[in-house]
C-alpha cells in the first residue's frame, strides 16, 4: 500500500526522540536523551486522593463527554495562570489540546500552505519541526546567542523572505539550548511583528522550571494586536502522561484552532482535566513546582560541575537558569554522530545537534538532558563522555 | 423557448402550449434529459396561469415525453421511451451533489461544536449527542480499579506510555479483538486518542489535495471533517437496507479513482443500518478487484440487541486491504479517548510517527484503566447491562415515534448501536423544525450534517436514544411529535408560497 502514501507521509522521519525513548527502556545505558521530568517529583498519593474524589463527586461527568474546548473549570485556571504572567484572557480564548505538541500540530494545521516560510531560531524544538514538515514548509533559521534570538537577523530575515507565515520560538530556556530570550528581545520582536504583520507561535513549556527569580514576561504579554499564538503544558509542571495542554490566542485565531481539535480527535480527555483542577484547587502547585525545581537544579548543577572538570576546553556549552536541557558545541571538526556511537558502547547516550536544525548542518553539536537523571549517574554518565571527547582532542592533536 | 400564444383562438392555451412543446421535442429541438423551466416561471413569463402549465405539462407526461424527477423537475425523455416495443432506457439520475467542486460553501462548521454545547444547558433534552447515559458508568467499579492502578504501576501512571500504546493494554486489545475473529499482532495495534485520532491518520497518510474518498450517504461528521481537512473530495455513495449500494459504488470505483473506501458496517452513524454478510463480502471482492483498501470504521458493534454480531469486514479479509478502526468511547467511557487501529505493520510505523508529532502519546492513566477494566473481565457483564439499557431505551423510543402517526413520517428501527433514523413529511421544512424544536428544548441531529456537501433531497434527522432519560425520552418525542405536525401544516397553508424570490446581493 506504501505506493499509496501522501507525500507528507515521507516528510516524517524516524524520530531521534522516540529512538531514544526507546533507550531509557534500556536500563543499563545512561540517557541524557529523554526530556522527561523526574520521577520523584510526581505526586501520586496526591492524585489517588484526587481521583478518588472526582469519581464521588462529579460522578459520570468524568467519563462522558466535553466539549472540544475543553473543560470550563480548566480553563478558569488557566486564565489565572497567565494574568501572573502579564496576560489577560478569557476563558474563551483558550483551548485545551492534548499536550502543547499538538498544540504545534494544530499550528501547522491552521496556518501552513505549501511553501510557506516558517522561521525559527537556530537551533529549536525537533518534535515542532517534525509537525510543520508533513505541510511543506520552508524553514528559514534565525541565529541565536546567549541572549535568545537576535533581533537584527530576525528582521533581515523577515526582509529577505517573503510567503513568511509565522515565528516558531521559545523564549524561556529553550529546548535544545536552554538558552533565556533577554526581557529587551521580547519587546523589540513582539514590535517588529506588528511592523512586519507577522504571526508568532510562542512555545512555553518550561518558563516555570526558573532556578533563580528571573521570570521573564511572555512574547505574549507583550502583544497589542492579537498575533501571538501562546501554547503552554501541564506536562513539566504536573506530569507527562497526561498530556494536557493548551494554546490561548486572539477569537479569530482561536476559533480556527477548535475546528481542527474536532477534527482531530474531538476533545482531550476529560478525567486527566478534571484531575488537574482538582490537583490545583487542593494543593499548592507552587510548592509542588518548588520541589521540581530544587531537584532539577542540583541536577543541572551536577551536570555543569562535572562538564568543568572533565570536558576539554575546545568545548563550549550553555549554562541554562532553567528547564530541562543544556546545549553543547564541540570543535568543528568533530561529529556528534560518531562520538555517539562510541559513547553509546560505553553505555552513555545523548542527542545529536544536528536533529535540532531543520535545514541539517551543525554536526559538532549535541543536546544533554539533565533532569531525568539521579546525580550520581550524571557524574558517572558526564565522566565517561569527558574521557571521550579529550581523547578526541588529544587524537587531533596527534594528527596535526 | 419560445411559445407562442394565440388568446383569440378556439384551442385551449394549456393545448398551444402542449404541443408546441411536443414539437419541440419530436423534432430534437429539446433533446432528452433537457430540464424544463419550472411551471412557475413559465407560467410568468407566458403571463398564463400557473394551473396552465401544469396541464400542459400533464398532457406531456401523459404521452411519455417528458417525466417529472425528484430533485431536477421536469425532464425530457429521450425518444426511445415512445417506442412502446421496448423497454424505457434506464438512466441513471446525475447526481449533482457528485460533481459540484469544493468551493461550493458549507454552512455548518460549527454544527458539531453547537450541538456539544448544549450539554452545558442542563434543562434541554437533547437526542442530538452520541454518548452513554450516566447511568451506565460502576462508578464503585471504577473507583476500586484506579486505587489500584495506582498500587500496581506507582509513578508509571505518570509516566508517558510508548507512543503506539501501553504494552499492557495492546496485550489486552489483542486477545479481544481475537475473540471476534481479527487475528493481530501487538505489532499491528496502535493505541489512538480515541478512533477520531486513527481515522485523522488514515486521511493524513493518504490523502492528497483532490483525492476522492468513497463514503457511506449518509456517513459520520467527524470522517467529513477529518478527510475534507487534507482537502479530499468525499463522494457520497447511497445506501440500502443491506448497506451501501455496491452497484452505485463500483461505477464509482471506476469513475473516480478513490483513495479509499470509508464504510460503518455496524450500526452506521447515523442510518443504524448494518451491512448484510453478502454486502461485507461483496464489498470487499470489489475493493480486491479495484485495488483500493478499506477504512473500516467501527464503534458500535458491541452493541447489538438480538441475534449474534456479523463479522467485521476485517475478519472477513485476509489481504491486508482493510484498515480497522475502533474505540471503548461507546462502550466504557467516552472522555477517556482511548481507541485502537489495527493495520499492517507498515501502516502502524507511519501512524506511530504521526503519533509522535501529534500528542507523543495518550492520555497514560486511561490506557491503564481501560486495561484492568477489560483484562480483569469487567466488560462482557458490563456489555450485557448496557445493551439491555440502550435497547430498552430503543423500544421507547420507537414506540413513542409511532404515536404520532404522521404520514411520509418512516422511523429506521436500528438493531444496535445509538441512533434512529427518522424520515419526515417532504414538504417540511427542517430549518423550521430545529427552531420550534429549540423553544421547546429539545435538540436533535438536522440530516444535511452527515452528508459530505449538504445536499440532502429528503427530510431526515438523526436521534439519539443513549443518552436522554426515559422520561426525556417520552416527553421530547411527544414534543418533537408536536412541533412536526405544527410544521407540517404550516408547510400546507403556505404551499404556494414556499419558492421565495433569490435577489441578487448588490
Amino acid at each position: 500500500m506504501s505506493n499509496m502514501f501522501a507525500r507528507r507521509a515521507e516528510f516524517v522521519k524516524a524520530s531521534e526522540v522516540r529512538e531514544l525513548l526507546k533507550l531509557t527502556d534500556a536500563s543499563e545505558m545512561i540517557s541524557f536523551g529523554g526530556g522527561l521530568p523526574a520521577v520523584e517529583t510526581f505526586p501520586i498519593e496526591e492524585m489517588r486522593e484526587i481521583c478518588d474524589e472526582i469519581l464521588s463527586e462529579n460522578g459520570a461527568k468524568a467519563m462522558q463527554y466535553a466539549i472540544s474546548e475543553g473543560y470550563a473549570g480548566l480553563r478558569e485556571i488557566i486564565v489565572k495562570l497567565m494574568e501572573e504572567k502579564g496576560i489577560s484572557v478569557g476563558i474563551d480564548d483558550i483551548l485545551i489540546t492534548s499536550g502543547s505538541q499538538q498544540g504545534l500540530d494544530l499550528s501547522a494545521k491552521v496556518f501552513l500552505d505549501e511553501g510557506d516560510v516558517i522561521l525559527c531560531e537556530s537551533p529549536t524544538y525537533l518534535s515542532a519541526i517534525n509537525a510543520f514538515k508533513p505541510f511543506y514548509p520552508k524553514f528559514v533559521e534565525v541565529d541565536m546567542d546567549e541572549d535568545g534570538l537576535i533581533p537584527e537577523d530576525l528582521k533581515k530575515k523577515i526582509e529577505e523572505n517573503c510567503n513568511i507565515k509565522f515565528l516558531y520560538t521559545i523564549p524561556d530556556y529553550q529546548n535544545p539550548t536552554g538558552r533565556q530570550m533577554s526581557l529587551e528581545r521580547r519587546k523589540t520582536i513582539a514590535r517588529l511583528a506588528n511592523q512586519y504583520d507577522l504571526i508568532i507561535i510562542e512555545d512555553n513549556p518550561y518558563s516555570e522550571l526558573c532556578f533563580c527569580d528571573k521570570t521573564l514576561p511572555p512574547l505574549k504579554s507583550f502583544d497589542t494586536e492579537g498575533r501571538v499564538v501562546y501554547l503552554s503544558t501541564f506536562s513539566k509542571t504536573v506530569c507527562p502522561g497526561y498530556r494536557v495542554g493548551w494554546v490561548s490566542a486572539s477569537k479569530e485565531i482561536i476559533n480556527k484552532y477548535i475546528l481542527f481539535k474536532q477534527g482531530t480527535d474531538l476533545h482531550t480527555n476529560i478525567f486527566a482535566q478534571m484531575q488537574i483542577v482538582r490537583f490545583f484547587e487542593k494543593y499548592d502547585i507552587k510548592k509542588h513546582i518548588d520541589r521540581s525545581i530544587s531537584i532539577y537544579k542540583s541536577r543541572r548543577n551536577a551536570m555543569l560541575d562535572t562538564i568543568k572538570k572533565t570536558f576539554p576546553k575546545e568545548v563550549s556549552y550553555t549554562k541554562p537558569e532553567g528547564g530541562l536541557f543544556l546545549w553543547v558545541t564541540l570543535p568543528e571538526y568533530m561529529n556528534s554522530k560518531e562520538l555517539l556511537v562510541k559513547a553509546m558502547e560505553k553505555g552513555v547516550a545523548f542527542v545529536q545537534g544536528s536533529a535540532f536544525f531543520p535545514n541539517g548542518g551543525h554536526e559538532n553539536t549535541m543536546r544533554l538532558n539533565y533532569s531525568g537523571l539521579q546525580e550520581e549517574k550524571i557524574i558517572e554518565g558526564i565522566e565517561i563522555l569527558g574521557e571521550l571527547l579529550r581523547n578526541e582532542v588529544k587524537s587531533m592533536l596527534h594528527k596535526n | 423557448m419560445d411559445i407562442l400564444i394565440d388568446r383569440e383562438a378556439k384551442t385551449p392555451i394549456y393545448m398551444q402550449i402542449k404541443k408546441q412543446i411536443a414539437s419541440m421535442i419530436t423534432t430534437g429541438k429539446l433533446s432528452a434529459n433537457f430540464i424544463m423551466p419550472a411551471e412557475r416561471t413559465l407560467s410568468e413569463k407566458l403571463h398564463v396561469n400557473r394551473s396552465t402549465v401544469i396541464k400542459a405539462y400533464m398532457e406531456l407526461k401523459a404521452e411519455g415525453l417528458v417525466e417529472s424527477r425528484v430533485g431536477s423537475g421536469t425532464v425530457v425523455l429521450a425518444p426511445l421511451s415512445r417506442d412502446s416495443s421496448q423497454e424505457r432506457m434506464y438512466i441513471p439520475p446525475l447526481r449533482w451533489s457528485q460533481l459540484e467542486s469544493k468551493r461550493v460553501i458549507k454552512s455548518n462548521e460549527q454544527t458539531i461544536n453547537n450541538i456539544l454545547s448544549v450539554f452545558e444547558n442542563g434543562k434541554v433534552i437533547s437526542f442530538a449527542s452520541g454518548v452513554s447515559s450516566e447511568d451506565t458508568y460502576d462508578l464503585e467499579l471504577l473507583k476500586k480499579l484506579q486505587s489500584q492502578i495506582i498500587d500496581k504501576y506507582k509513578e508509571k501512571v505518570f509516566m508517558p506510555t510508548p507512543v503506539d500504546g501501553s504494552i499492557e493494554l495492546k496485550g489486552t486489545i489483542r486477545s479481544y479483538l481475537q475473540e471476534s475473529g481479527i487475528n493481530a499482532s501487538t505489532k499491528q495495534i496502535m493505541v489512538t486518542s480515541g478512533s477520531q485520532q486513527a481515522i485523522e491518520f488514515f486521511a493524513k497518510l493518504l490523502i492528497e489535495p483532490g483525492d476522492v474518498v468513497l463514503v457511506e450517504e449518509p456517513t459520520y461528521i467527524g470522517a467529513i471533517q477529518a478527510f475534507e481537512s487534507y482537502d479530499a473530495r468525499l463522494i457520497g455513495i447511497p445506501m440500502d437496507e443491506e448497506g451501501i449500494r455496491l452497484d452505485i459504488l463500483e461505477s464509482c470505483l471506476i469513475k473516480y479513482r478513490p483513495k479509499f473506501i470509508y464504510t460503518q458496517p455496524d450500526f452506521h452513524n447515523p442510518t443504524g443500518m448494518p451491512m448484510s454478510l453478502t454486502r461485507r463480502k461483496e464489498l470487499l471482492k470489489l475493493a480486491y478487484y479495484y485495488n483500493i483498501p478499506i477504512l473500516e470504521d467501527n464503534p458500535y458493534g458491541e452493541l447489538y440487541f438480538s441475534g449474534s454480531p456479523l463479522p467485521s469486514l476485517k475478519s472477513l479479509d485476509s489481504n491486508d486491504y482493510v484498515i480497522y478502526v475502533s474505540s471503548f468511547s461507546k462502550t466504557i467511557s467516552f472522555s477517556l479517548r482511548v481507541g485502537y487501529v489495527v493495520a499492517s505493520e507498515n501502516i502502524i510505523n507511519r501512524f506511530i510517527k504521526f503519533k509522535q508529532i501529534t500528542d507523543i502519546q495518550t492520555n497514560t492513566f486511561s490506557q491503564f484503566l481501560i486495561h484492568e477494566f477489560v483484562s480483569q473481565g469487567h466488560l462482557r457483564p458490563h456489555l450485557e447491562s448496557i445493551r439491555e439499557k440502550y435497547k430498552k431505551k430503543r423500544d421507547l423510543m420507537v414506540s413513542e415515534l409511532s404515536k404520532g402517526d404522521i404520514e411520509g413520517m418512516e422511523v429506521f428501527v436500528p438493531n444496535g448501536g445509538y441512533f434512529v433514523w427518522l424520515r419526515l413529511p417532504n414538504n417540511l421544512r427542517i430549518n423550521e423544525l430545529t427552531k420550534n424544536l429549540g423553544e421547546q428544548g429539545v435538540v436533535v441531529m438536522p440530516g444535511e450534517v452527515f452528508y459530505p456537501k449538504f445536499s440532502i433531497e429528503e427530510n431526515y434527522i438523526r436521534l439519539n436514544y443513549s443518552y436522554p432519560k426515559e422520561k426525556d425520552i417520552k416527553e421530547g418525542i411527544s414534543r418533537l411529535i408536536m412541533c412536526i405536525k405544527k410544521c407540517s401544516t404550516n408547510a400546507m397553508k403556505s404551499k404556494y408560497s414556499i419558492e421565495t424570490d433569490i435577489n441578487p446581493y448588490l
